[in-house]
């Protein structure tokens, strides 16, 4: 049995097609940065997928010269997914560190973040990793107002990649990043155009770290501004340690009422009685929440700030309910104090 | 299947980072928190076994293994559904 320690990381390459999802892969194949990672490539919408990047057709995984592993997903992700960790704690593959899976460009990436959340045997074996999202820069913005799906890999992303500048009208990328950021202020935008560019990597990017400069950078942005149509960002602050209790009966509460509109919500929570230790991430994606988890102690602030990605809710009015009721479970924590000292 | 109100997931989210060391503590806050939250709706909320135990006002109860489930369960005997962006609840004293 070869059974590498920890959840594998599932890292996601989307966006929309002829975005240039394979280009990239091919490009960081051709670095030597896939090494031990597990390749699957979405292939619902049959895109013209390069031969020598796949190596085998048909669902079965090969093994390519420079040591990761290809295959071709035919729909069900799930048992492809279980039978990659079957054959590698089998020795029947190379023990993979990580998995990247290449998303058909017409395809929402949160149902696949669900199934790696939620289903009762990966989410004990893998963990979601990074959501990358490559947006053309010559179509991205007619792209954007066609297409919902187009929309879903925006909102998702942890990154945000912009190909094709060669191609692109004079200030395009400017244009796009506004609104891009605008979108969700929570992704890294980055041009991929020019230098090779791995946004995969965790020796030059940490997840937490990248998350601290994230967190930062939105401070200085007023929320006010960060507004398309109807979806709006907004930020949660709280500037002490709070009751993990408290906070889940609220974020629960939002999420049962009104989780349809809460696109994406990241940040940090310290917890009261827990100021030694790390914050908490917290994390979801639409409906999808992951498992709360501690990041290394010293990492973010000291209370809360928890970035909200809204369509259709007033964020001031979120802001007003969040403080309202964080106020409220204090005060019967200090009448509960009085009457048990009294 | 939804990450924020399956049931079969073995742990949901809000159990939180803690759940695993101080599982009935955890829960008796969570219990006490959404009392606190669920005000006007005429429920009483204990922790009750490996989850919780809602009585409605006409003393109807229901069980719930989590938080998703303790608010499907308030919407269904409770008087009011509390909502967290209605003013009322807002500004709730």
């Amino acid at each position: 049995m070869t059974e590498v320690a920890g959840p594998v990381a599932v890292d996601i390459l989307t966006g929309f097609l002829g975005a240039g999802k394979t280009t990239l892969l091919r490009r960081l194949l051709d670095k030597g940065a896939l090494e031990g990672t597990a390749i699957l490539v979405n292939e619902f919408a049959a895109l013209p997928i390069d031969q020598r990047l796949i190596g085998l057709s048909g669902g079965e995984v090969a093994v390519l010269g420079d040591r990761c592993l290809c295959c071709v997903v035919d729909g069900n992700l799930r048992a492809t997914l279980v039978g990659l960790l079957e054959r590698r704690a089998s020795g029947d593959l190379p023990p993979f560190t990580r998995i990247l899976i290449e998303t058909s460009g017409l395809a929402d990436p949160t149902p696949l973040l669900a199934t790696l959340v939620a289903d009762p045997v990966l989410k004990a074996r893998l963990r979601p990793g990074r959501v990358v999202t490559l947006v053309d820069l010559c179509h991205g913005e007619a792209t954007l107002a066609d297409s919902d799906e187009a929309l879903a890999q925006i909102i998702a992303a942890d990154w945000i990649g912009l190909t094709k500048p060669d191609l692109a009208a004079p200030g395009a990328a400017a244009a796009l990043t506004t609104r891009l950021a605008a979108l969700n202020p929570l992704a890294r935008i980055l041009d991929f155009g020019g230098t090779p560019f791995d946004p995969f990597s965790r020796t030059d990017f940490p997840d937490s770290a990248a998350f601290q400069r994230q967190s930062h950078r939105f401070t200085a942005l007023p929320a006010a501004r960060i507004r398309h149509g109807e979806i709006v960002a907004t930020v949660l602050r709280w500037p002490r340690p709070v009751d993990w209790a408290v906070f889940a009966t609220w974020l629960s509460l939002l999420a049962h009422r009104h989780g349809a509109k809460l696109l994406r919500v990241k940040g940090t929570l310290r917890l009261a009685g827990g100021e030694d230790k790390g914050p908490i991430l917290i994390q979801s994606v639409r409906h999808v929440v992951h498992m709360p988890e501690h990041l290394p102690a010293g990492a973010g602030p000291d209370g809360i700030e928890l970035v909200m990605i809204l369509r259709d809710i007033d964020p001031a009015l979120l802001r007003r309910s969040f403080e309202a009721f964080l106020r409220r479970a204090q005060s019967e924590d200090a009448i509960d104090d009085l009457h048990a000292t009294g | 299947m939804c990450g924020l109100c399956g049931s079969f997931a073995e742990v949901h989210w809000t159990a939180g980072p803690a759940a695993a060391t101080r599982p009935a503590i955890g829960r008796s806050r969570i219990a006490q928190s959404a009392a606190l939250a669920a005000a006007g709706s005429g429920v009483r909320i204990a922790a009750w076994g490996q989850g919780y135990r809602v009585t409605g006002p006409t003393g109807r109860t229901e069980l719930a293994s989590d938080l998703a489930g303790l608010w499907r369960a308030i919407d269904k005997i409770g008087r009011a559904p509390p909502d967290p962006l209605d003013p009322a609840w807002i500004d709730r004293e």
